[in-house]
């Protein structure tokens, strides 16, 4: 148990671990929000004991039927799915293991029976996100989720119009739901973001997204990359841009005042496994959701996500960072090495190898091309 | 010169809200604090780490002395006045609050 439940009385309790941590020999005694000094100037990936925030897969069922489903997700949850009652107790393990964050995610989370009243455990004592389509989230249901005590949502939609966005999700009126999601969200006082996987089709509408959701009084934009999961394999040279076309996008981006821009691409490529926990829609333990189709860690169905983080072999050498190559300012702004682990280990086969979607770790690899042994049979 | 004027009395006494969890993350050297009551997620440097830690109904004297004691064992020279500022932007977050001594006392 990793949480104080023992208030100190006097300074000389104090447990050691925060005395040790005390850093301020005459510094000021304010909140701080931002990344705290140890961890622009680390050699090594951070190591944590334990995973302070985790992200689920709820289920795999989903409305929507998008050409690019990382998790090839249908209309039906499959029959391996963790119940609700499994999720439940795994959640309560979570709590107790010191987990404070949770990302709920699916297919599409409001799908699964139940998930109102597990989010609503959840959040009394874990920061709760829920990512989403939207079109489930009417005016009733986003007072709903705050009434249950959510964090944030995040909305993800793949264009700035109905045109884009339903040519990838295969559903009429999808955009239009997902936009009302937004907007339902925000009047209940929800921190809402709104998340775009960049892609061919989209890349010339990222600045009309945000200034969409700007509108919309999302917080954020998340823009994302494109991961080579799922039903994307199969249209990969369809959607996928090279890598430069990629830095052109982002790097012409203006966010609307008062609108945060979420971005992974250099100088911000960051090797996020040293902190990184999650479990799929069957147990599955994988570290990282990008990381579904190439490890498992364990299963919840059998051993604790706690236990797994202390004794699977892989996932120990992903979080300890060990890597070939590092790329210099991406390692000064983000604290981690090199890259994303997710489409290293995907272009190359290689747990400790440079990510191909950073340009000083490229290698002339050509990212729009999928590698033959990923290519679907 | 600058005068401070204090929000505090030196009885107000200190808890955290009902609710709110800590999350030691030492090996990053901060903690994590979580609001249930207004659902966010705060990153506490090691100083507020500390006030949140002593926050335990304790009145503002004996906060701030342990904080002090804690502080000259490091080698610091902290004034009362970055503990009641350190005290404010944690009641401004949600993470403590004043104990109502009347209410307790009433009832």
């Amino acid at each position: 148990m990793i949480e104080i439940t023992a208030r100190s009385r006097r300074a000389r309790n104090i447990p050691g671990r925060l005395s040790r941590a005390l850093p301020c020999r005459g510094g000021r005694c304010k909140v701080a929000l931002s990344l705290p000094l140890a961890r622009k100037h680390l050699v090594l990936n951070p190591r944590l004991t334990s995973p302070p925030k985790v992200a689920i897969s709820i289920t795999g069922a989903c409305t929507l039927s998008c050409r690019h489903c990382y998790g090839d997700c249908g209309r039906e949850p499959h029959p391996s799915e963790l119940g609700i009652e499994e999720w439940r107790a795994a959640i309560a393990k979570l709590a107790a293991d010191g987990v404070i964050s949770l990302h709920i995610e699916g297919g599409e989370p409001l799908l699964k029976p139940g998930f109102l009243d597990l989010l609503g455990e959840a959040s009394r004592s874990m920061f709760t996100m829920l990512r989403t389509h939207g079109t489930l989230i009417d005016a009733a249901m986003a007072q709903a989720l705050r009434d249950r005590g959510v964090g944030r949502v995040l909305v993800d939609v793949m264009g700035a119009t109905a045109g884009t966005h339903e040519w990838f999700t295969g559903v009429p009126g999808s955009f239009a739901a997902s936009v009302d999601a937004v907007r339902n969200l925000v009047a209940c006082g929800i921190a809402t973001d709104v998340l775009v996987i960049l892609t061919r089709q989209n890349a010339p509408e990222i600045q009309d997204i945000l200034e969409l959701a700007a509108g919309l009084g999302a917080e954020r934009v998340g823009v994302l990359r494109l991961y080579p999961l799922g039903r994307a394999k199969r249209i990969w040279s369809e959607i996928a841009l090279p890598l430069a076309e990629q830095m052109r996008t982002i790097a012409a981006l203006k966010p609307p005042a008062g609108l945060g821009l979420m971005q992974s691409w250099h100088p911000n490529n960051h090797n996020c496994c040293w902190q990184s926990a999650a479990v799929m829609a069957d147990g599955d333990i994988v570290g990282c959701p990008y990381l579904r189709e190439y490890v498992s860690h364990g299963n919840l169905r059998s051993t604790s996500l706690l236990e797994a983080w202390q004794t699977a072999p892989v996932w120990q050498t992903l979080r300890a960072g060990a890597v070939e190559r590092s790329c210099p300012d991406c390692s000064a702004s983000e604290g981690s090495h090199g890259g994303c682990r997710s489409t290293a280990y995907a272009w190359h086969g290689r747990w400790t190898a440079p990510d191909p979607f950073d340009p000083i770790l490229n290698d002339g690899v050509d990212v729009s091309l999928l590698p033959d042994r990923l290519l679907p049979a | 010169m600058t005068v401070w004027m204090s929000a505090f009395s030196p009885t107000d006494c200190f808890r955290l809200e009902p609710g709110t969890r800590l999350r030691p993350v030492p090996e990053l050297g901060h903690c994590l604090a979580y609001t249930p009551a207004r659902p966010a997620l705060h990153r506490l440097n090691p100083s507020a780490w500390l006030l949140a830690e002593l926050a335990d109904g304790s009145t503002l004297s004996a906060i701030a002395a342990e904080y002090g004691q804690a502080m000259t064992e490091l080698g610091g020279d902290p004034a009362l006045s970055e503990v009641e500022a350190g005290l404010t932007s944690l009641i401004e977050l949600g993470i403590i609050g004043r104990v109502d001594m009347a209410a307790q006392e009433g009832g």
